[in-house]
């Protein structure tokens, strides 16, 4: 429970106002201070001490210490005369002392404000000083190195200028060095003085002497070397990123060639021979009994079930005769065993996106179509055809648009 | 500042790919050699003036072309252009009568990829030779002075399916009888072939395709090669110390976030290097030494200590990849090069010699 305290001292001057307040042995960081230009306040707890003061006074000039277990507080007046007493008339008024002291509190809370916004206009105008120098910095530095980059370049084309001189005038010596050493060499007098004239360009009237300089080393004997490569399945050149996927595509590969040992049924060997199977089946397709083909193909799934091609086939039947789910089951089973992507099965994956794709259209599943068409053109951005009906596609869908 | 900096001297736009540049010896021009639209030969003379490029002449040939070099050139005033070209015909040029070429052979069946050669401009000993390389899988060395055969050939063995062959380059050719030819290949292969014993000396595989192969220099005992590969690797194999089971030391960088094309070794400095990538950019490297070269194993075998790669700087000079690389054998630090946005671009390197 807070006590008031009402033992004070106090002295003035013109100027000033000297309040000893005693602390009664309460410590010195628990003071707590809160003043206005005419009120002021002074708690440590359990104790405070507060006055309305007689006249204003100012605040910011003012100061507490504490001394000797005395807090000594030091007003300076705003009007410098003698008060002659501390407190207001109407301090005994609770009324006004209550009015008094909320219009204090909410003086110091505006001061506050002031102070928070002067801080902070303060600290937004350095801000702003310290980005402008270090722009400044950096564009000095920028000056510096551009000046050096031209010096340099400055530089070398002096540098070159002569170099080009000299070139030419080297060129000259030499080819006169030649001519010399030629006209020197020629015992006989077949030469006639053939006015030798060379340009720098290169020219095509101009005759020569010509002398085949003696070349020393004697002609290499044929030799050959055999040459063995480290073996590579694939012919696209070998990059290390790729090697993982490719050696898993063809272990794939090589797994898809067993066929199935489970089936019981007794085959003949043809039966069982993949590439008469897919050739029995593509000549059913091409004349036109696509029912037989995809019987063909069905049987061939069922030895080798692992065979993206057969799939992708079947799907063309399939859609051949407008069974488009069916044609889209079977290319989607043929891009699952397309997997992982490398560059040896990029035109079976467009072939079956495309295939799947078209199928999703016939089934009026535009959207889905598009998914397709989109990947495809992924794979192979240069294909115009893919990109044209991507585009009819798109087009559709937006023209038709459910606003649902 | 004291790194140094690679420039953009000059550049120029020309309307064909451009496949490879090279400086022409003992001046301040440089050739380009290309594919036209319409399927023809271009090679372009191009030079260097007052801070531009001048195309000076242009020539038109049925076929487009791959490669060239004059390293066979018989002296550095009479320069002499080995090319390769899309149907596999190897032709020698003289550059002051470029109607007829005064060598030609058809000396492989498919596109001739890279082209290398050695002995020619006054530099190392032995017969000047031309080796190229090509999508038949064949290695051919060819002589100027023997017409229609190559004087040494590697070949896929019989039965063997081929491979492409992607880069070719001379080395060891310190006196008139040592040479070697390294081949490397799409499927990663790298193959060292000993001219004088008619042998291969050295192979391995760097599992990415090998873009281009270049010894530090040609004319001494081998002493580095750099292999640039696809993924973005850069492999440096010491090639002093060869051991029989485990071959050369390397060191392997990975740069350039794409395909590195070209690797190229300065003329003036053998342990920097240039490589060009395909995102069209260009780094500077320095190959340091380790303290040892060579390290005694507890079997008493020796095996090579390969050294670290420092970078100097690098610079993205355009999106498309670089197509070639010339340093000059001139000027230390010039460059032209050339890339896949239809430009040929002179590039200068500066404080080289503070390395």
């Amino acid at each position: 429970m807070p006590v008031i305290i009402r033992d004070i001292n106090w002295e003035e001057t013109d100027i000033n106002l000297v309040l000893h307040i005693p602390m009664k042995g309460a410590k010195a960081t628990k003071l707590d201070v809160l003043s206005s230009d005419q009120y002021l306040k002074v708690s440590f707890s359990p104790y405070f001490y507060e006055v309305f003061l007689h006249d204003l006074i100012d605040d910011d000039k003012s100061r507490i210490i504490i001394q000797d277990g005395f807090v000594e507080a030091t007003l300076t007046k705003q009007y410098p005369r003698k008060w002659n007493q501390l407190s207001h008339s109407q301090s005994d008024d609770k009324e006004a002392m209550k009015i008094v002291r909320e219009d204090a509190l909410r003086q110091i809370a505006e001061k506050q404000k002031q102070r928070h916004e002067a801080n902070a206009s303060l600290l937004n105008t350095n801000k702003r000083e310290a980005v402008r120098e270090q722009m400044k910095l950096e564009e000095d530095e920028r000056n510096r190195i551009d000046t050096i980059k031209k010096t340099e370049r400055d530089k070398i084309s002096d540098e070159m200028q002569q170099f080009e001189d000299n070139q030419k005038i080297q060129r000259q010596v030499a080819i006169q060095n030649h001519v010399h050493a030629v006209q020197s060499q020629k015992k006989v007098d077949e030469i006639e003085k053939k006015k030798i004239i060379f340009e720098e360009n290169t020219s095509k009237e101009n005759s020569r002497i010509n002398v085949e300089p003696k070349i020393t080393a004697p002609l290499r004997e044929t030799g050959r070397i055999a040459v063995n490569f480290t073996s590579r399945v694939f012919p696209t050149p070998l990059r290390e990123s790729q090697t993982e996927m490719e050696d898993e595509w063809l272990r794939k590969q090589i797994d898809s060639r067993q066929y199935n040992t489970d089936l019981q049924l007794d085959l003949s060997e043809n039966e069982k021979d993949i590439d008469y199977l897919k050739t029995k089946a593509n000549q059913f397709f091409q004349q036109g009994n696509f029912q037989s083909a995809i019987g063909v193909y069905s049987h061939a799934i069922r030895i080798f079930p692992k065979v993206a091609i057969l799939y992708s086939n079947r799907g063309a039947c399939h859609f051949q005769v407008r069974n488009m789910m069916k044609c889209v089951e079977d290319c989607s089973r043929a891009l699952e065993l397309l997997d992982p992507p490398v560059l040896d099965n990029l035109p079976q994956r467009i072939k079956a996106h495309v295939r799947r794709g078209t199928a999703f259209c016939e089934l009026e599943l535009y959207a889905e179509g598009l998914l397709d068409y989109e990947a495809a053109l992924t794979l192979s951005p240069d294909d115009e055809k893919i990109r044209q009906d991507a585009q009819r596609i798109r087009n559709f869908l937006e023209k038709n648009q459910d606003f649902s | 500042m004291d790194k140094p900096q690679i420039i953009l001297h000059s550049q120029k736009s020309v309307n064909y790919t451009v496949f490879d540049v090279k400086w022409i010896p003992t001046s301040a021009k440089f050739i380009s050699l290309g594919n036209h639209a319409r399927g023809t030969g271009a090679l372009d003379i191009f030079e260097i003036t007052h801070g531009d490029i001048a195309l000076i002449a242009q020539h038109e040939k049925p076929t487009a072309f791959k490669c060239g070099t004059f390293g066979a050139s018989p002296s550095r005033e009479r320069r002499h252009l080995a090319t390769g070209n899309f149907d596999g015909y190897i032709q020698v040029w003289d550059l002051e009568k470029l109607e007829k070429p005064i060598y030609s052979v058809k000396g492989h069946t498919e596109i001739i990829n890279a082209i290398d050669a050695i002995g020619g401009l006054g530099v190392g000993e032995g017969a000047p030779e031309i080796a190229t390389a090509s999508r038949d899988g064949r290695v051919h060395i060819w002589d100027t002075r023997q017409a229609d055969l190559p004087v040494a050939s590697m070949e896929p063995a019989e039965g063997e399916t081929k491979r492409d062959c992607w880069a070719v380059c001379f080395g060891n050719s310190f006196n008139s009888s040592e040479r070697v030819v390294c081949a490397g290949y799409d499927n990663g292969d790298v193959k060292l072939f000993d001219l004088r014993t008619m042998s291969i000396r050295w192979e391995t595989n760097i599992k990415n395709g090998v873009c281009c192969l270049e010894f530090d220099r040609k004319d001494i005992e081998m002493n580095k090669l750099v292999a640039t590969t696809l993924e973005s690797k850069i492999h440096v194999f010491d090639m002093r110390t060869q051991h029989v089971e485990k071959g050369f030391a390397s060191v392997v960088e990975k740069a350039h976030n794409s395909t590195v094309w070209i690797g190229r070794h300065l003329p003036q400095n053998r342990d920097v290097f240039m490589t060009c990538g395909g995102s069209g950019s260009y780094y500077l490297w320095k190959y340091n030494y380790p303290e040892n070269r060579v390290k005694t194993q507890t079997d008493k075998t020796e095996v090579g200590v390969a050294g670290t790669l420092t970078l100097l700087q690098n610079i993205g000079l355009s999106t498309q990849p670089a197509s070639a690389f010339d340093w000059s054998p001139d000027k230390p630090g010039l460059a032209c090069t050339s890339a896949f946005d239809q430009t040929v671009r002179v590039l200068i390197t500066t404080k080289l010699n503070s390395i």
